[in-house]
């Protein structure tokens, strides 16, 4: 359920590569006896565009860091229902009593409003780290990035187990503490996937321009 | 029988002090690890269970992307993995056989109508009834404790008494309660202890000296024979007491697998030999606020097992195996 987008987008490496290669060109026809305008201009207008698909690999780091943003928002906001659940089984056993339902509500409340949607809003649009964006359907089901779909179908299941006790159908808290931990869980994992996505994106990037540099000095 | 939970918490020690020894797990292993505990985490139905997995998994899950691996699926939580209803953990006895909880429970009823009657001024009898309930009923709970917690005995049994209400009998009511020879006909004193109170420098004098003086056979029943020992001792090198005294002490230790639950309460017979005629009493715990009168059944049975373990090592030359106890006299040539 990770990230399934590529990390350091074709593109780039492409427009990396095609970079020296421009500039050895345009230095060549520059320096020539007869310069030929057009010939300059279309190798040129080559570099330009290999130096704006290179930008994008910020984008694609904004991209995977506003993820991350949002998702340490996210746990830490849940912060106040895990201890809710280590609360409920300090005795070694679930005490359904010290669960605090009106702290998990708030916590809940805070959580879907302020940073889910926000995070299931980006997921929509996302260009970069996935493949395809997060897509719902007319009766709300998702399909795309696993991991945007999973969120989805947990806060579902959330929302069901806490209007069912707001409703009296069942008063099994230790149910919601299950749900609420596997959001959780489903958090810190992302989060710790996002993490390593840009470390590992940061450090290829980091060998490219390496690489880059290298040549470019030689021309 | 080891739950799946057990075992999977059993290999991520291993696979752990693998790790914490500088020896590194081996990530085949450990993937295999994670994919066992994936296949399982169905059964694994109690809440604090899951939570402690989802804990272990994401561990293992960060160790291999350390190691410079993939970060594994360690999702216990998507369908198939998730069992149908969550349950909470039970109690460590709860799923122990029907008799093992039947004790508890029992001890528990017995401690609140013990409480309710501690308030109350009662017959002797009665609280002797009581006590012989609580000597049946609490050897067999902390031998089930033990069992299913897996503790020591002696662990079991510290917590036990700090659980009891502490009121330490005073030592001047013990000095009295004791009594000598000349003030309550004292002729014989069986003590059965884990630790024996009589070289206390105050009891000594006041007690156990005078009832030397007055020729009282003293028999310790003692785990260890070292404080018989030293009370042998400090006897001999009594200047008002002469080499003679040493007759009247003896001591009997008693070792082994249940030795631990022999000495479960200390507690002393005056005249055992008398016993049946009279109805002598034993003392209690120095737990308990006073000494309560102690009679019937249970000194009966008290005066019996010291009795036939005496009788027993006298007769097979002073060493006997009894079930689960290794009983021997003590020779005072070997003290001295």
């Amino acid at each position: 359920m990770a990230y399934e987008g590529p990390l350091l987008a074709a593109s780039v490496v492409r427009a990396l590569s095609s970079i020296p290669g421009a500039i050895r060109d345009i230095k060549a026809l520059l320096s020539g006896k007869e310069i030929n305008g057009k010939e300059v201009l279309s190798k040129m207008e080559m570099l330009q565009k290999a130096l704006v698909d290179f930008c994008k690999t910020e984008a694609w780091l904004r991209e995977i860091k506003e993820i991350h943003q949002i998702l340490q928002v996210i746990d830490t906001q849940l912060e106040k229902a895990r201890a809710e659940h280590i609360k409920a089984v300090s005795s070694g056993q679930f005490n359904q009593q010290a669960y605090q339902m009106s702290v998990i509500q708030e916590v809940w409340y805070w959580a879907k409003l302020n940073s889910l949607t926000k995070l299931i809003s980006k997921a929509q649009s996302i260009e970069h780290v996935e493949p395809e964006p997060l897509v719902l359907d007319k009766d709300g089901k998702p399909s795309g990035p696993a991991w945007a779909c999973r969120f989805i179908v947990l806060g579902q299941e959330i929302d069901k187990a806490l209007d069912a006790y707001d409703n009296g159908v069942s008063r099994d808290t230790k149910k919601i503490s299950e749900t609420m931990n596997s959001l959780i869980q489903h958090v810190k994992i992302q989060m710790y996937l996002a993490d390593e996505r840009m470390r590992e994106e940061a450090e290829k990037f980091g060998n490219e321009l390496y690489k880059l540099s290298g040549i470019l000095e030689q021309i | 029988m080891s739950s799946e939970f057990d075992i999977i918490i059993a290999f991520h020690k291993k696979l752990s002090s693998q790790c914490t020894s500088r020896e590194k797990a081996e990530a085949n292993t450990i993937l295999k690890f994670i994919e066992n505990t994936l296949k399982k985490s169905k059964k694994v139905t109690a809440i604090e269970d899951r939570e402690e997995l989802r804990y272990i998994l994401r561990f293992w899950g960060s160790y291999l992307t350390s190691q410079g691996l993939k970060f594994p699926d360690i999702d216990i939580d998507s369908s198939g993995r998730k069992p149908k209803n969550v349950t909470i953990r039970r109690a460590p006895w709860a799923d122990s056989p029907h008799y093992i909880t039947g004790s508890v429970h029992e001890l528990e009823s017995f401690e609140k109508r013990l409480n309710k009657l501690s308030n109350r001024d009662i017959k002797a009898e009665a609280f002797t009834d009581l006590l012989n309930q609580f000597n049946t009923l609490l050897p067999g709970a902390i031998n089930d404790i033990v069992q299913v917690q897996r503790r020591s005995r002696i662990d079991v049994l510290s917590d036990a008494s700090w659980s009891i209400r502490n009121n330490v009998l005073e030592l001047k009511e013990l000095i009295e309660d004791q009594g000598t020879a000349s003030d309550k006909g004292l002729r014989e004193l069986w003590v059965s202890a884990r630790r024996i109170f009589d070289l206390n420098p105050e009891f000594y004098t006041k007690t156990v000296r005078k009832n030397l003086l007055d020729k009282v056979q003293h028999c310790y029943f003692v785990k260890d024979v070292s404080q018989f020992s030293q009370l042998y001792h400090k006897v001999g090198k009594d200047k008002k007491l002469g080499r003679e005294h040493l007759d009247y002490l003896s001591c009997i230790t008693i070792s082994g697998d249940y030795a631990d639950l022999f000495f479960l309460f200390d507690y002393a017979l005056r005249n055992p030999s008398e016993f049946s005629n009279e109805g002598k009493f034993v003392y209690w715990d120095l737990n308990r606020p006073r000494f309560y009168p102690f009679m019937g059944r249970r000194a009966e049975i008290a005066t019996k097992v010291l009795d036939s373990i005496k009788k027993k090592v006298l007769k097979y030359d002073g060493e006997v195996k009894l079930e689960n106890l290794n009983v021997k006299l003590e020779e005072r040539g070997r003290l001295n």
